[in-house]
Formats: C-alpha cells, sequence, structure tokens
C-alpha cells in the first residue's frame, strides 16, 4: 500500500455522521546492528498503525490496529467508539482537526534513493567500519538503517493531512578492551551517510586509538566539552521531564509557574519540525492532524512555552501547538511531546572552544542518564561513555576512565563558556526524539564518581 | 480471532531450510492490549487514556552463509507470510557477503510440540471499562481527599496484555502460547510553595504487573491503599534530606526488584557480555572468562532465572527460539555460575543447551537475550521485614524507586527513591524526602548480610525493560525478600 492508498483508505473508512479522527504512521525499515565486526541481528520490517479515536456524548475513547483492510478499519472505529460509550466519566473532549488551518512549508524530508535502499544496499555502508577496525586491532559495532516513514489523518471534521520522510543512520564503535569511540551520522538521505561512511570509520578507529590506555581521574569539577550527542541526551530527558503540558500541569516541570523568567544561562531550545535545519527531518502535522508550529521553550535563558495537543490546550485555554504524541508510542503515551528540539547555534568553532580549557574533559556521549532526581531543578546524573579524554592547554589529550556525574541542567547552563556554530543532528535512542545540538563548553561540570 | 496454524509456519521454515538455510524460525504474534488512565488535577477530573490495540504480523528469521536475516510483515495470510520468508533470506544473504564466511553455531534443542497458556482467573479483557475507570477514579478521589489542600494532581492506570503466539523453527519444533499479564499503579503529587514531591503505589515504574487477569489487578487494592500512599506524600514536603554517609541499608522489595534487574539481570546476559550489545545498552563487568571464577556478592546471594516461576512476567512455555523454560542459577552462595542465554550464546560458552531466554516484544523484532524471572532466592530462615527492621540498630529503609542509572559495564549505580525511612534501635523513625544510594555492584552485593526470608517474599514485573536497537520494551519478572546491605552509601538528590 502506497501513502496516497493509506490515507484512501483512512478517509473510506471515517463514518458518514459523529466525531471520527483516524490517524496512522507506518513504513519500511531495513537495518543491520553489529558487534566483534559481525552482524548479530538483522531486520526488514513492514508495519502500519491506524489509531481511530471517537468523541460519544463528548467522551473519547482509542482504538489501534494494524490491519488496513476496509472490513477492519470499520471494526476499529465502532470499537473506538465502544470505547468511547463505555464509560459515564467526565465529558468534555475537545473536538477534531478540521484541517482548516493551513499545513506549513517544510523543508523536504524525502529521499527516493533511500525509500528504494535494499538490504544489500544499507549492508555494504558498514564495510569501511570493518575494514578500518580491522587494519588497527579492534572490532566495530554500531547500527545501519534506512527506512521510509508515511503519517496520514483523516478526520470526520475535514482534516486530511499526508506526509512521508526518510531516514538513513551509521553508528559505529571502534573498541578493545581497553577503550571504546563513538561516532554516527544521521540524515534523511542515504547517499549522505554513504558518502561519510569512511570518514566516519576513520574517525571512530582515531578516537578509540587516541582512548586506549585510559587514565583515572578522581571526581571533582570538571570543565567539560559536550558534544552533541551528550547534549542531545540531556535535552531529552529536559523535554521528557518538562516541556510537555502533563508535566507543566503537575507542576513537577521546571518550567512551571516560572513563564518569563530567567532559569538558566543564555542558551535557546525550541522544538522546530518545520525548518529542516543543519538536516533535521522535518514533520509539518501531529497525529492529531494539526499544524505543527516552532514553540520556543527556553528564550535566551527565560521561560517560554510548553508543548501541547488538541485536549491539553483546552485545559490551558490556548491553542495546539501540534504537538500531540505519536500513534502507537508506548513511551509517549504521557501526553504531548517535544521530539524536534534544536538548541541554538554558538559562534564558536571547536578550536575556539577547546582554547578555552586549560585542565578538563572532552564528553562524546553520556550513558543512562536519569532525569528524575529533581526534576524542578532538571537535575540529572548519568555516566560518561565511549570518549572521555582529556583537554589540556587547550588540546585534546589521553583517554580518561569513565566517571559518573550528578548536575542540574539548569544551573550548569548558567556556566556556559560557549556553544559552538557547527551543530549535528542527534537521533535519540530512548525516545524517537531527534535533536540539533551544538557543541557546548560548560564550566565546572560536577563529576560525583568513578566507574570502578 | 484463530490462532494462525504451526502448519502454515513448519511449512515456511521447511521452504527456508530448502532455500539454504542452515537454522530457521517462524513466529506469528497477535497482541492486544488495553491501557486505561485517570487523571485528577485542580477542578478537573478526566479519563487520560483510554484505548485498546491490536497488532499481529510474522517474522522469519533465517542463517544462512553464517548471517542472520530477519523480516518481519504484517497480517495473518500467507502473502505477507511469504513476503517475510523472502526478504529474511535478502537479509541474510546481504550480510554473508559483508561479513565474508564467518560462521554461527547454534545450541542443540529437542523439539517440542504443545501449547502454554498463562493460568487467567478473571478475563481483564472482559471487565467493563466503566468499573475499570470507576477503580481509578475512585482511587484518585481517596488520594486527593487524604493529601487535602497539598494534592496537586493524582493519576491511576490500568494496563492489559495479551499474547497469541505460534512458533515453528527448522529443528521440528510447533508449539502455541497464550500469554497475558495486568497491572495497576496510581501516584499523587503534592506541593508546598516550590517544594514538589511524588509518591507512588505499588511503584511508579510500571506500577504492579503481573502475569494473570483481573484477579492481579484486584490484589494490588489501590483504593484500600490510597490513604497511606497520600499520607506519606504530604510528609514528604516537610521531611528532612536524607544525610550523607555510609550507612547500612534495608531495600524494601519494590527498590530491590530493581537493584536486581539493573545489577544482576542485565550484566548476566551472555549477548552484553559478548559485547553485542555495544551499540546501546552496553557490555558486562561479568565477562566469559569471570564465568565460574567470580565472587559476585556474599554468601547471602543466591540469585536465579526461573521461566517457570508462576505469576512472573518473565513465564512461558518455550522462549522465541523454541527452547522449552526453565530454571538456571546464576549467582549461587555468592558466586558467578551462570548467564542468561540464546542458543547461540550457549554454543560460545560451549554449554550444552541454552537457557531459553530469547524473546522478541513484538512479532517485527528480532529475538534477543532478555531476563526472564530473574530473583534474589529468599532465606529459608530469613526474617520477615518486620524483624528485618527490628534488627537493625541504625540504618534507612529505602522505599520505592524514582531515578535509576548504571554504567555502561553494570558497575557504578545511582538510585534515588521517593521515600525512605531512618531506622534507629529496631524501629523506624523520621521521614526522609529525596533520599539516593550509590555503589559499584560486587561491592554493594559483598555487603548483603541479611536476606529476607519466604514470608515477604514478593514477584515484582517491569514491562518497559528496554534494550536492543530499534529499542524492544520486554516484560520481565523479579522476585525478592527485603535485604540489608552494610556500608553503602546514601545521601540526598538534592
Amino acid at each position: 500500500m502506497n501513502e496516497r492508498e493509506l490515507l484512501d483508505a483512512l478517509e473510506r473508512a471515517l463514518p458518514a455522521d459523529g466525531e471520527v479522527e483516524l490517524s496512522a504512521m507506518g513504513g519500511r525499515q531495513r537495518m543491520l546492528r553489529f558487534a566483534s565486526s559481525r552482524f548479530t541481528q538483522t531486520g526488514d520490517v513492514e508495519d502500519v498503525v491506524v489509531q481511530a479515536r471517537a468523541i460519544e456524548g463528548g467522551r473519547l475513547g482509542a482504538a489501534r490496529t494494524n490491519r488496513v483492510d476496509a472490513a477492519s478499519l470499520r471494526d476499529l472505529v465502532a470499537e473506538a467508539r465502544a470505547m468511547a460509550k463505555a464509560q459515564r466519566g467526565p465529558a468534555g473532549a475537545p473536538g477534531f482537526a478540521d484541517g482548516r488551518a493551513p499545513e506549513p512549508k517544510v523543508a523536504p524530508s524525502f529521499d527516493e534513493a533511500t525509500a528504494r535502499a535494499d538490504a544489500a544496499g544499507v549492508a555494504r555502508l558498514v564495510e569501511p567500519a570493518f575494514a578500518a577496525c580491522g587494519r588497527t586491532n579492534l572490532t566495530a559495532a554500531g547500527l545501519v538503517a534506512a527506512g521510509v516513514t508515511t503519517w496520514a489523518v483523516a478526520t470526520t471534521a475535514g482534516a486530511r493531512r499526508l506526509f512521508s520522510s526518510t531516514s538513513a543512520r551509521l553508528d559505529i564503535i571502534a573498541s578493545d578492551e581497553s577503550s571504546a569511540a563513538r561516532v554516527g551520522r544521521y540524515a534523511t538521505a542515504i547517499g549522505v551517510v554513504a558518502a561519510d561512511a569512511t570518514a566516519l570509520a576513520d574517525d571512530a578507529v582515531s578516537r578509540a586509538e587516541r582512548g586506549r590506555a585510559p587514565i583515572d581521574l578522581p571526581p571533582g569539577a570538571y570543565d567539560v566539552i559536550l558534544e552533541p550527542p551528550a547534549v542531545a541526551e540531556l535535552l531529552e530527558w529536559l523535554a521528557l521531564t518538562s516541556l510537555g503540558a502533563r508535566t507543566l500541569e503537575d507542576g513537577s516541570s521546571c518550567l512551571a509557574g516560572r513563564r518569563g523568567q530567567t532559569i538558566t544561562g543564555d542558551v535557546t531550545i525550541s522544538d522546530d519540525a518545520l525548518s529542516g535545519a543543519d538536516g533535521c527531518p522535518t514533520l509539518p502535522f501531529d497525529a492529531e492532524g494539526t499544524p505543527k508550529q516552532r514553540v520556543v521553550s527556553i528564550d535566551a535563558g527565560r521561560v517560554g512555552d510548553g508543548v501541547h495537543d488538541r485536549a491539553s490546550a483546552a485545559r490551558f485555554h490556548t491553542a495546539s501547538t501540534g504537538h500531540a504524541g505519536s500513534v502507537g508510542d508506548e513511551l509517549g503515551e504521557g501526553g504531548p511531546s517535544a521530539l524536534h528540539l534544536h538548541v541554538q547555534p554558538g559562534a564558536d568553532t571547536i578550536e575556539d572552544l577547546l582554547g578555552r580549557v586549560e585542565r578538563g574533559l572532552w564528553v562524546s556521549r553520556f550513558h543512562y542518564v536519569n532525569g528524575l532526581l529533581d526534576t524542578r531543578r532538571a537535575l540529572m546524573t548519568g555516566m560518561t561513555r565511549d570518549g572521555l579524554f582529556l583537554v589540556e592547554n587547550g588540546r585534546l589529550g589521553r583517554g580518561v576512565r569513565n566517571l559518573r556525574w550528578t548536575e542540574s541542567l539548569l544551573e550548569a547552563f548558567q556556566r556556559l563558556g560557549g556553544l559552538s556554530r557547527a551543530r549535528q543532528v542527534v537521533a535519540a535512542g530512548l525516545s524517537g526524539q531527534v535533536l540539533v545540538c551544538p557543541t557546548v563548553l560548560v564550566r565546572g561540570w560536577r563529576f560525583t564518581g568513578t566507574s570502578r | 480471532m484463530e490462532p494462525i496454524s504451526t502448519e502454515l509456519l513448519a511449512g515456511a521454515v521447511t521452504r527456508l531450510r530448502r532455500a539454504g538455510a542452515s537454522y530457521a524460525d517462524a513466529r506469528h504474534v497477535d497482541d492486544e492490549r488495553e491501557s486505561l488512565a485517570w487523571v485528577a488535577t485542580g477542578e478537573d477530573e478526566r479519563v487520560e487514556r483510554l484505548f485498546r490495540a491490536g497488532s499481529e504480523g510474522f517474522g522469519v528469521r533465517a542463517l544462512v552463509d553464517g548471517a542472520w536475516g530477519f523480516a518481519a510483515r504484517r497480517g495473518r495470510d500467507e502473502r505477507a507470510l511469504e513476503a517475510a520468508l523472502e526478504e529474511a533470506l535478502a537479509v541474510a544473504r546481504a550480510a554473508a557477503q559483508v561479513m565474508r564466511g564467518q560462521r554461527i553455531e547454534l545450541a542443540d534443542e529437542e523439539p517440542h510440540r504443545g501449547h502454554y497458556a498463562t493460568p487467567v482467573v478473571e478475563d481483564p479483557f472482559a471487565v467493563s471499562v466503566d468499573d475499570k475507570l470507576s477503580m481509578l477514579r475512585e482511587a484518585c478521589t481517596a488520594l486527593r481527599r487524604t493529601a487535602g489542600e497539598a494534592a496537586r494532581t493524582a493519576s491511576a492506570h490500568i494496563h492489559l496484555r495479551r499474547q497469541r503466539k505460534t512458533l515453528a523453527t527448522s529443528d521440528g519444533t510447533a508449539v502455541t502460547q497464550t500469554l497475558v499479564y495486568a497491572g495497576c499503579g496510581m501516584k499523587l503529587v503534592v506541593q508546598r510553595g516550590d517544594e514538589v514531591q511524588h509518591r507512588s503505589y505499588p511503584m511508579e515504574l510500571d506500577g504492579g504487573v503481573q502475569a494473570g487477569g483481573f484477579e492481579v489487578i484486584r490484589g494490588f487494592d489501590l483504593v484500600g491503599n490510597a490513604p497511606r500512599i497520600a499520607e506519606e506524600a504530604v510528609q514528604l514536603l516537610t521531611a528532612p534530606n536524607c544525610p550523607a554517609g555510609e550507612r547500612t541499608v534495608v531495600l524494601d522489595t519494590p527498590q530491590l526488584a530493581l537493584q536486581i534487574h539493573e545489577s544482576c539481570g542485565h550484566p548476566t546476559e551472555a549477548d552484553r557480555a559478548f559485547g553485542e550489545e555495544l551499540s546501546l545498552a552496553g557490555g558486562s563487568f561479568l565477562e566469559p572468562g569471570r564465568l565460574g571464577r567470580f565472587r559476585y556478592g556474599s554468601q547471602k546471594v543466591n540469585l536465579t532465572a526461573d521461566a517457570l516461576q508462576p505469576g512472573g512476567l518473565g513465564t512461558f512455555g518455550w522462549d522465541d527460539e523454541g527452547v522449552a523454560a526453565r530454571k538456571t542459577p546464576l549467582i549461587a552462595r555468592g558466586h558467578f555460575v551462570g548467564y542468561l542465554t540464546s542458543r547461540e550464546t550457549a554454543a560460545r560458552l560451549s554449554l550444552p543447551r541454552s537457557g531459553g531466554c530469547v524473546r522478541a516484544e513484538q512479532w517485527n523484532r528480532f529475538p534477543i537475550v532478555r531476563m526472564v524471572n530473574v530473583s534474589l532466592e529468599p532465606d529459608e530462615r530469613g526474617p520477615t521485614r518486620d524483624e528485618l527492621i527490628a534488627d537493625t540498630d541504625d540504618g534507612i529503609l529505602f522505599g520505592s524507586n524514582r531515578s535509576w542509572s548504571i554504567d555502561d559495564l553494570r558497575l557504578n549505580f545511582q538510585f534515588g527513591c521517593e521515600i525512605a525511612w531512618e531506622i534507629k534501635g529496631g524501629k523506624l523513625t523520621r521521614v526522609l524526602r529525596n533520599p539516593l544510594y550509590t555503589g559499584s555492584t560486587p561491592r554493594f552485593w559483598a555487603g548483603c548480610d541479611t536476606v529476607g526470608g519466604p514470608r515477604d517474599y514478593k514477584l515484582w514485573g517491569f514491562v518497559s525493560c528496554g534494550k536492543g536497537d530499534p529499542m524492544q520494551l520486554m516484560a520481565v519478572g523479579h522476585g525478592c525478600a527485603p535485604a540489608r546491605f552494610r556500608n553503602v552509601a546514601v545521601g540526598s538528590a538534592t
């Protein structure tokens, strides 16, 4: 079934009367995961999730399926209606999108070659990594993937939305017993990833070699240069704990009740699914068919807005920002979600940032960050991983054994020493977010433990 | 809907063998879920979530020229199965081209036939939606009534799942299973000034979930427990922070279950030990060379992987590559003696059989090594929870979890809890807020001087154990009685 046929199927399944929304997300993904320089998991997966929501007497019910034949979609609508009728609780569900709001123009996110890529073409992207690691007594681990995703929405109120995008990803970890280093590339076109495959492999190997025989450093406060994947993991947790309407409502968000107040340093964080800046994938509407808006949650350190779906917007007496959670996303069932966070770039080169560090640490990536310690302070803990290096007198030095840290993101961003001009698109592992982040210098990052 | 026949899948597996696969398996999974949530904030109370979800399809795996190929197609008709079969072969051949001559061996497994079903007393899907919502609403009302003006938001949820699975392997296994679990939970957020705290029951992480029907949910008695939870939440607003220092710690079972999960379950996954999770979850300090030679904890510590344990989320008849459920010791009297294994990792470890720990979240995911029910065996003559507290002169009792973090080798951890109580002279005294403890896995378990007895043993379940890339969320079980640990670094999150 192609994308047009998917929207047609939804449209045909809408009942002649009543309030119903049908929203679908589906596609095909090809991926190969590798470790010890061999493939360990592979996959070619084709699936779709269709969600029907129905309002009966002001009450909302929902049902989901992955069957898209006409009879199954009719049954799905009937089940959603039955779920809505089966309750006696408070009424007042807001209606569904009527489609009158124009769909915003977005940067294209679809690449035909990526959509058509076969398993052999995807697997070959790993060859440079296997070869480079083989030459240096390292082994390669990571993931290569390419795929296409389609979103479609149809409502009885009149909304019709359809959009497809492609993605390609190559992550390489070069490692041996004493060192591991990770690099990656995420793009909407497989050609972009293919063009970088050899350079990525060489970069991973070079970093892993630098990290061999790491030294121990005691816990304490160190200036850190955080690469984009490390910044992205912090922001992923900020989004989960503070940017959605649910956490603003229950008061646990670090933004709750602080609109307009300066809560951190000179950093601007927005959710932007429209611009495609730095190659970020785009999406013009959410699962409810509401056009997406760019939402600035932290503006030069001051508290801005949270993100809303239609239900939370009604409770906050505002309009939806187009951030309803993805259809079928189990982790996202907590309400509206910021899935395309961008950190505004600075003016610095990486050399500028390095030059400002007399003695500190270069952090490639974090591991197992948890942002639930004190969400009002955005207090988080985590470990470093896959590339921690000493920086001395502005120069990148040898590897350092991993460290635990516990730090308030709000307080850390008050100690910013610079942000890079260049940014990187990072696909988050936990939540399905895609983030665009610069490299960031933070003074006095609080490391609280060692890895031994 | 009628389950897919094992004959259909067996035919596909035969075709894969004829096409050159040295091993193949084909699964069909029909997955049903129901999820409900109620939220009450200020004047507003509402149904936050109410849906039923179904998903079904075929997952086909083939080992060709030493490389795995996996493909998945939605649906239940032969065309979908045939498409999955063709693509699995194509993916395997593509991988083999790049791997050039490497080989994968599998441990032997005898063929199995039969059907397994989770024992269910009360079909959870048959209980009316309105009855479920009424239960959640009543729990939220009780939470807010007890907390009074401090109440900010109360929420409660129910989550149900039923999977009908059919599996055929090229070894001749042809089995069907119906696995059912049910769970519920509630949470109260309280606020006074800028201080925000919360308590949840039975625990925030997934709530209380067990294999079984609606009797599981009734057993947790949300409404009956709401006043106690609300009182504790309000106490947290004015409680002192947990003081920093090295203390004796008693872990209550909700937190101990997570401690077991993170510091024993994950590091004993054999695929992690072989580096196969480096790109996401990480490795393991329990390297293959340490098997049978490494002291993991004190002699009080006995940990097992048991897929036969009644009520566990890791309980089944056969895993997703046709290995019969079994019980495997992981840590025996403090010594590291076993891994969670697949047929592939068992062969790499020169074990005669797999431990039967391979599962996929869904039909559309590659099966990987997962925890089953990884549990701390109770001390047959161990104390009850109350007796353990009475036996502790100076310590801290940690309640249910709020935050969790552990390094990529599963050594350095830091866990925060919603609540803790100081123990003085064998009695629980003041409530402590923002408590956390930190440590290194073998040192922490070496400090375990008492494991509780069977009377307070509790089997917990988590349904969101993340592993794999793309991420797979797995349901796993952890049983334990409260246990005591000496010389633990504790402190406050703020």
